[in-house]
């Protein structure tokens, strides 16, 4: 028999007010701990998310919109840029700054995943994700059939406004290894795309395109992004019209740019910042930029869950200190057995500190519930995956600092019992 | 060993300087180990005031009582006045045994658990002191109701656990205070029964105080508290 039994056995003599406070204390570490837990993932996923990428060219409007819209796969695409953009930065005049461009059209999807119409650009060794090039990328089937010819075919079309015949043939997709595991699918299976990112409007012709591969997991936002021809998506008779306003050209939604190197970034950058017509969005800068607004709203949070925090250890100090009246004949009896006074300070604190760890470890559990819960709203709002959000050092710093300051908040109903008139709360009760 | 108890000259006030109130005066107080006393005295005679100061829960005074005698408190042969606070906590929870009138049992815990507890502050925590604490459950007759908490047994099962509770730890003294105020006639004369023969059994002296003649005219020793007292 210890000194720690007769502590648990008098937590269970007041089983409503060591669970309340407890709880309390859980509730405190539960919101420090997701706030944590979040504010770390927003960051290792951002960070991760976006490496490699560099430069990301679009309509004028918000850079980080495009930023969001052409890497993270969420939010709204800004606008249309026409396609001779695209040409231009591929052309004689850019090729000693840029190394490698990918087009994005976007405006569709997939039973909840984004479709981003592309050229086999994607596939190459200068995306950064999957790493490798071609067939390397995919863990299941390769790259769809880029014809450029066809494409080229299609936006003269598009250019002169005569509706572009089917091709059923080019109607060919690549997955992203979330969207073939969540949706069972694989190479061969057809799907029927719908147009809106909300997927909630079909096409007017009901056209299914052929998976031909699916992509290696990757662990970013591409691999919940099914990627199509770009000349099967201006084919869609809805899309046909998506041409830029005045000037009627094809247009894309973003062109991913791949500089040489950062002497080369800061040229392509300074340059296409002078133009009226598009802007340019340096992806690590719009992070830090999301970062630094991200970080001040989780500043708050976190000072608001300190509270909580607060508030219950103090809630600890109160409940034992409120029971000590009651108790007073206990410690008492405690003394005149030959426990010392030191003995009974400790138990009121072991008593503090069963209390905080208990609802420590009730918060730390309930925390990584929550964030289980809110995996799926986090990916969609924010692209975050917090499926499997790391056991960090810090969180289990959370618990022993809640332990420790549960033994301090212990401690002034532990005084109190140090000083017990023993003799005085011995006499029977008349 | 010495005297279970062996007090002399031992002065006991409350308040300070002028305002200091003397509650016990005691000249010479002695116990020979082993051996019964019953000790009886009026309410607000001192006697429980006398088990404190022989428990060591209440502090004797320090100065002499006049004519510039040493007080002497020796008990279990030790000389508790030496002793520092947590060496007479340690010195208690070894040396002696408390039947309170309210039996004090702590409500948390079982019956065998309040046994076990106070055996853990003398020391013992092993398998045989748990066995002897269940034999000397056994023994008051609650052999089945060890796992039970005090809340949940009887006035007379409550006492008979705060009798095994005081002789658990084999004490050199047994200190027992006004031990059956709260029971019946019936359950007066066994548990005093009972104790008493622990108390022999475990080769204890036993310091008894009541005011019950009843309990008094059971003892071969009767010391009163007025005679006691200078």
């Amino acid at each position: 028999m210890s000194l720690f039994t007769y502590v648990l056995r008098g937590l269970k003599q007041r089983p409503l007010s060591s669970a309340l406070t407890a709880l309390s204390v859980a509730l405190g570490v539960m919101l420090v701990t997701s706030i944590l837990a979040v504010q770390h993932e927003v960051e290792r996923s951002y960070g991760r998310q976006s490496a490699g990428y560099s430069l990301v060219v679009g309509p004028a409007g918000s850079p980080l919109e495009l930023v969001l819209n052409s890497v993270y796969h969420v939010g709204m695409s800004p606008g249309l840029l026409p396609f001779s953009a695209l040409r231009e930065l591929e052309g004689k005049e850019w090729e000693r700054f840029v190394r490698h461009c990918v087009p994005y059209a976007v405006g569709d999807s997939y039973r909840g995943y984004r479709v981003v119409a592309t050229t086999d650009a994607v596939f190459s060794e200068h995306f950064p994700q999957p790493a490798g090039a071609g067939k390397e990328k995919f863990s299941a089937g390769g790259p769809f059939e880029f014809d450029a010819k066809k494409l080229d075919y299609a936006l003269d079309l598009l250019r002169r406004k005569i509706p572009l015949p089917p091709d059923e043939a080019g109607r060919q997709a690549v997955l992203g290894a979330e969207v073939a595991q969540q949706l069972g699918l694989g190479v061969g299976d057809d799907i029927e795309p719908t147009h809106g990112i909300e997927g909630d409007h079909r096409h007017s012709a009901r056209h299914r395109w052929r998976i031909k591969g699916v992509l290696k997991s990757t662990g970013t936002p591409i691999d919940r992004v099914v990627f199509i021809t770009l000349d099967s998506f201006y084919r869609i008779p809805e899309h046909s019209g998506g041409r830029m306003p005045v000037t009627g050209e094809p247009a894309l939604s973003a062109i991913l740019v791949f500089p040489r190197g950062g002497y080369a970034k800061a040229v392509v950058l300074t340059n296409l910042r002078k133009r009226g017509d598009l802007q340019v969005a340096d992806v690590p800068t719009e992070i830090g930029r999301l970062m630094s607004i991200v970080g001040n709203v989780d500043k708050l949070f976190f000072i608001m869950a300190i509270l909580v925090l607060f508030v219950a250890l103090i809630g600890i100090t109160v409940a034992i200190y409120n029971s000590m009246n009651e108790r007073r004949r206990e410690i008492a009896i405690l003394r005149a057995l030959g426990a010392g006074r030191r003995a009974v300070f400790a138990a009121i604190v072991g008593e503090a500190v069963v209390l905080a760890a208990v609802g420590g470890l009730i918060g730390f559990i309930a925390a990584r519930l929550l964030l289980l819960g809110a995996d799926r709203i986090l990916r969609e709002a924010a692209g975050l995956s917090l499926q499997r959000p790391e056991f960090r050092f810090q969180e289990l710093l959370v618990l022993l600092v809640v332990v420790a300051a549960g033994a301090v908040a212990g401690m002034i109903p532990a005084w109190k019992a140090y000083r017990t008139d023993v003799a005085a709360n011995l006499a029977p009760l008349s | 060993m010495g005297a279970a108890i062996d007090i002399q000259h031992l002065r006991f006030s409350r308040g300070r300087g002028s305002q200091a109130r003397v509650i016990l005066d005691l000249p010479r107080f002695e116990l020979a180990s082993g051996a019964e006393v019953c000790v009886v005295g009026g309410s607000g005679s001192g006697k429980t005031t006398l088990l404190n100061l022989i428990a060591g829960i209440l502090r004797p005074d320090r100065r002499s009582v006049a004519g510039g005698a040493t007080p002497v408190m020796c008990v279990g042969g030790t000389d508790t006045l030496g002793l520092s606070e947590a060496q007479r906590d340690r010195w208690r929870a070894q040396t002696l045994g408390y039947v309170f009138q309210t039996f004090n049992l702590l409500q948390s815990l079982s019956a065998l658990e309040n046994l076990l507890i106070a055996q853990s502050f003398a020391g013992q925590n092993s398998d045989a002191a748990r066995a002897h604490a269940l034999d000397l459950l056994g023994r008051v007759g609650l052999g089945r109701l060890v796992d039970v908490k005090p809340g949940r047994l009887s006035v007379g099962e409550q006492q008979r656990v705060a009798i095994a509770r005081a002789i658990v730890n084999r004490p050199a003294l047994v200190l027992a205070d006004e031990p059956t105020a709260n029971l019946d006639d019936e359950h007066r004369d066994s548990v005093l029964a009972l104790l008493r023969e622990l108390v022999k059994e475990s080769g204890s002296a036993l310091c008894l105080v009541t005011h019950d003649a009843a309990i008094k005219a059971q003892f071969d020793r009767v010391e009163s508290m007025s005679e006691l007292s200078a």
